[in-house]
């Protein structure tokens, strides 16, 4: 899927307004449609597999009580995305968890990630030193292609503010990147 | 700038994070997702009055990981997620052999697996050429509970805080077979003994106040309970959880409380101070890890296995949590200090690692606090205890084959790796009683090399097996045996056909380390199945049964799976079992 294109879900108004009267098979609905865009999100933010499952987990239960703020439809997905995001910073920032190791790779579950003609970054090492704010900020740009008007009230800063510290951010990876 | 200008970099960098995230995936079905989600919060209980208590979750010797059971003290209603709490106010206590010595030395251990000796005991000490035994047990106080490690068995205390204080040896009553236990104010029941007329009749208790220097043996007017059976305390620290027999009761007992003076039982269901023991006894509410399909353990009344039972005092049950956790398996539970969470210990990779994670008992969701990987050798571990802040968690670690006991430390905020110990975890102590116990500097212990990713339990071979029952059972006839030493990553399941060369009424030995389950069946009936969740053998249920010649042993079992099997008779005369 292609970061900068919002995925169109057809039914959305109609699923929504059944899972906000308490239709337990709609709210199921929701959950099989966007819990792996929140699990991928939230590891992005947390670069470990148990934090960005609790935090996924834990934005459902949220979206569950808090599903009748959502008026409009196509909101629904940046709400939620926006929810497994503070989750996700909220992991990393309360219990300065160990990560987990993995015991075993870890089977690609998508298999449409982007590859073929375009070269690819060495991202681990640069993520692993920034610090949770900003990795919440480039998964929510550049993962759920979120714009800054977006973004700004999910994280407390103003859509300029978005993009100043996105635009600090993107030039300290280009630098980083290239130095590799 | 603005959000829809791109160059080719931010092009590379978002398909650079596309592949970075393109491992991360829920295995769980969305249904168990959204039931986490939509579950009721908020679970209100009785308030009880709670008495200062450690958790243990303890292992038996040989036992499969003993459930603990927990005690429902004051539960708030919560809607944040549990908290950690920073480390730093108590340290780990261990007790190992030295044979240099010869002797024991307790060291205190931090919570970054530093270590640092407190005391070296000789087993000059002790009289008659004894030696110290490797496991002890330690009070707040600052008092070590340890024992000697043949006849008779006697328990030495040692002050830790009071180095000048000779070790003092108690003359009365034996830690052979039924472990001491400090009780809340700091006296120590040592068991000493059942009387003339066997169990069932009262039992002799040593009560020690290591303060007061006093050893005063009693005669109990009730018996002990638990399959130990067990010495429990109760919360006040007035006497011993004990039971007599009534008809009139629905399980033909009541439980008392059996003074320390030896007088007269009082009446009234007893607090235990160890709800992990006493919910055994329906005296307290506990949690249990519903038991998977081959444990020998009843089924759950109300949740499926791997999930998480909540029983009250009165015997009603109710789920608390689900198995939503799959393939990690849970296997011990245990209630934090403070009521609001839950901690749950998983086994991951089917015995290569083990994770525990603290469930919010308000939201249900849980957090990952820790992943161990494990080491060949570890046969079994588990939870041994908290820090009374819960900054700490202890896991004791015991081979049977080789006798050898080991631990890790881990601080439960994730500031630290967990450590490995070897020797015995006694307890903890406060920091503050630690300075003044100990002098000198603190030393990184070199740690055993634990294997990246994890290792399983490598099972003795089916001969080494057979070689320890034959030790423990002299005569004992093998009809037949059979293993598999597992073969990584398959996903084929492999059936293994043994026929029976000799007849007898008999018993099997079915060992497992890896996925299960793996069952047995006699001639296309199921006998024995083990889930492999324990390196504990599983057989049929004690009951003898009739083999014959020609009988068809078979063994289903996942192809990565090690087992070992083996079909075994005794041709005693004086017993009624046929074998030759």
């Amino acid at each position: 899927m292609n970061a900068f294109a919002q995925p169109v879900v057809t039914g959305t108004p109609d699923l929504l307004a059944r899972a906000q009267s308490g239709e337990r098979e709609a709210f199921t609905e929701l959950v099989q449609r966007h819990h792996d865009e929140l699990v991928r999100i939230s590891f992005a933010i947390t670069g470990d597999l148990d934090a960005a499952r609790d935090a996924a987990q834990l934005a459902w239960i949220k979206a569950w009580q808090k599903l009748g703020s959502v008026r409009e439809p196509e909101r629904l997905r940046t709400w939620l995305i926006a929810i497994a995001a503070n989750e996700a910073r909220q992991q990393i920032r309360s219990s300065k968890r160990r990560r987990v190791r993995e015991i075993a790779p870890v089977v690609a579950h998508s298999s449409d990630s982007a590859s073929g003609t375009v070269d690819h970054l060495d991202l681990s090492a640069a993520l692993s030193r920034l610090d949770a704010d900003d990795r919440r900020l480039l998964a929510l740009r550049y993962l759920a292609g979120m714009t800054a008007e977006e973004i700004g009230p999910a994280i407390g800063l103003s859509g300029s503010g978005v993009r100043t510290r996105l635009s600090r951010l993107v030039a300290q990876l280009r630098e980083e990147l290239s130095n590799d | 700038m603005t959000d829809r200008m791109h160059d080719a970099f931010d092009t590379r960098l978002a398909a650079a994070l596309e592949d970075y995230v393109a491992r991360a995936y829920d295995p769980r079905p969305a249904a168990v997702v959204a039931g986490v989600a939509m579950r009721p919060r908020g679970l209100k209980v009785r308030i009880m009055p709670s008495g200062r208590s450690r958790r243990f979750l303890l292992l038996g010797l040989a036992a499969v990981l003993v459930v603990p059971t927990a005690y429902l003290g004051a539960l708030l209603l919560r809607q944040s997620d549990p908290e950690t709490v920073d480390p730093g106010t108590y340290q780990g206590v261990f007790i190992r052999r030295d044979e240099s010595i010869p002797g024991i030395v307790i060291t205190e251990v931090r919570g970054d697996g530093a270590e640092r000796e407190i005391r070296r005991v000789p087993d000059a000490t002790l009289p008659a050429g004894n030696k110290f035994a490797a496991w002890g047990t330690l009070a707040p106080s600052g008092w070590l509970a340890a024992a000697e490690q043949n006849s008779p068995w006697h328990v030495v205390l040692i002050n830790l805080r009071d180095e000048a204080q000779e070790p003092w040896i108690i003359d009365q009553g034996n830690a052979g077979g039924i472990g001491p236990q400090w009780g809340p104010t700091g006296v120590l029941a040592v068991f000493g003994g059942f009387g003339s007329e066997g169990q069932g009749h009262g039992v002799r208790l040593v009560i020690v106040d290591p303060v007061a220097h006093t050893i005063n043996p009693i005669r109990t007017q009730a018996n002990l309970p638990g399959g130990g059976p067990n010495i429990a305390w109760t919360a006040d620290g007035s006497g011993i959880v004990g039971y007599v027999y009534d008809s009139n009761q629905p399980n033909g007992v009541r439980y008392v409380t059996m003074p320390l003076d030896g007088g007269a039982n009082i009446e009234g269901t007893p607090i235990p101070a160890n709800p992990a023991i006493g919910g055994e006894w329906g005296l307290a509410s506990r949690l249990r890890v519903c038991p998977l399909p081959g444990e020998n353990a009843d089924q759950c009344a109300a949740a499926p296995p791997g999930a998480i039972e909540l029983v009250l005092a009165d015997g009603s049950t109710s789920m608390l949590y689900p198995n939503d956790y799959q393939p990690d398996r849970a296997l011990s539970v245990a209630v934090s200090v403070d009521g609001r969470s839950d901690w749950v210990l998983f086994d991951r990779g089917s015995g290569r690692q083990l994770v525990l994670r603290r469930f919010g008992r308000s939201t249900g969701a849980s957090v990952v606090v820790a992943s161990i990987d494990r080491a060949a050798d570890w046969q079994y571990i588990g939870l041994a205890a908290f820090a009374p802040d819960e900054s700490l968690a202890s896991f004791s670690i015991y081979n049977d084959h080789d006798g050898v006991r080991s631990g890790l430390m881990l601080p439960t905020s994730g500031s630290a790796e967990p450590s490995f110990h070897t020797g015995s975890f006694v307890g903890y102590m406060e920091v503050g009683d630690l300075e003044r116990a100990a002098s000198g500097e603190y030393a990184s212990r070199p740690s055993v090399s634990i294997p990246a990713g994890g290792a399983r339990y490598q099972l003795p071979s089916v001969d080494e097996l057979i070689a320890e029952e034959v030790a423990r059972n002299p005569g004992v006839v093998v009809q037949a045996q059979g293993g598999s030493n597992g073969v990584p990553g398959s996903t084929e399941t492999q059936v293994t056909r043994i026929e029976l060369g000799m007849p007898g009424q008999s018993d099997i030995n079915l060992y497992c380390v890896g996925a299960g389950p793996v069952t047995v069946s006699l001639n296309g009936n199921t006998l024995v199945t083990n889930s492999c969740a324990s390196p504990n053998p599983a057989g049929p249920g004690g009951e003898w049964r009739q083999f014959n010649v020609g009988d068809l042993v078979e063994v289903r079992a996942p192809a990565e799976t090690a087992w070992r099997l083996f079909v075994f008779c005794y041709p005693d005369v004086s017993r009624p079992l046929d074998c030759h």
